[in-house]
């Protein structure tokens, strides 16, 4: 009898553990699923910023780095550098302030390899939306 | 200048090498177990192993309530595995939820990574450079 009632109570503690831990599985799924839209929202937002700002047809992103195409002495280049980041600004500041908060955790995360990464990609992506939309 | 082939992104690998490393590397004593005995693991070892496996993914968890669940989780199947220890009958349904649990953790966890590694682009090792 002791035995059996063993037996029940793992039972119920193992199916109680499994059903948590798929209610934690479709939350993860439907989080992960907003940050991507997050991200993909921001990338439309900075390829709007990059074409009203003329620079999309400058910019190029190669392997391991952002190219600005066709010849720049440093100081064009570092105007070019903050005309990037007033886009990005910009593109930012169209989020929901909750959203805004998960780029801004990501563009401010410790590793500066992260970060420039991160960057790359968000340009890389842009400028995918903006080839898209010209083709 | 010859230009350079595009293999796997530094993000991809990343994520790869987390989810090797940090989520199947702990699951090797379950297959060796499977491997050795020719058939599925005991029922011990399932319920240990999900509790275990729970609780160290909890921990490396960035999200409270994934961290929570994982904790709560690995204390039931904790339970279970001291309820069912040493007695001879077969529970086909604790490997079940066992199994389950196990591949559900699985997937919040490589969700979180995916987010990390992948949107983020974290590094999974910040390796500092020797230079």
């Amino acid at each position: 009898m002791m035995e059996n009632t063993m037996k029940i109570l793992a039972i119920v503690f193992a199916f109680i553990g499994a059903l948590c831990a798929i209610v934690a599985t479709y939350r993860a799924i439907k989080s992960l699923r907003y940050r991507l839209y997050i991200e993909k929202k921001l990338a439309y937002n900075l390829a709007v910023s990059l074409k009203k700002r003329k620079i999309e047809s400058s910019v190029s992103v190669n392997l391991n780095k952002i190219t600005i195409k066709g010849r720049y002495n440093k100081k064009q280049a570092d105007l070019f550098k903050k005309e990037i980041d007033g886009a990005l600004k910009e593109a930012i500041k169209e989020l929901v302030v909750s959203e805004r908060k998960l780029v801004i955790r990501s563009i401010d995360q410790p590793s500066k390899k992260g970060q420039f990464n991160y960057l790359k990609r968000l340009v890389e992506n842009s400028l995918e939306q903006l080839q898209e939309k010209q083709a | 200048m010859h230009k350079q082939i595009r293999l796997i992104s530094a993000e991809t690998t990343e994520f790869v090498t987390c989810i090797i490393l940090h989520m199947l590397v702990p699951l090797l004593p379950l297959f060796l177990e499977t491997w050795k005995m020719k058939g599925a693991p005991t029922e011990a070892t399932l319920s240990i192993t999900a509790a275990m496996y729970s609780i160290s993914i909890g921990l490396s968890s960035r999200n409270k309530g994934v961290f929570s669940i994982c904790i709560f989780v690995g204390f039931l199947f904790s339970m279970a595995f001291g309820l069912i220890i040493g007695d001879s009958g077969s529970l086909p349904s604790l490997k079940f939820a066992a199994v389950i649990t196990i591949i559900a953790i699985f997937i919040i966890h490589a969700c979180e990574r995916y987010n990390i590694h992948m949107v983020e682009c974290s590094p999974f090792w910040n390796f500092k450079e020797g230079n």
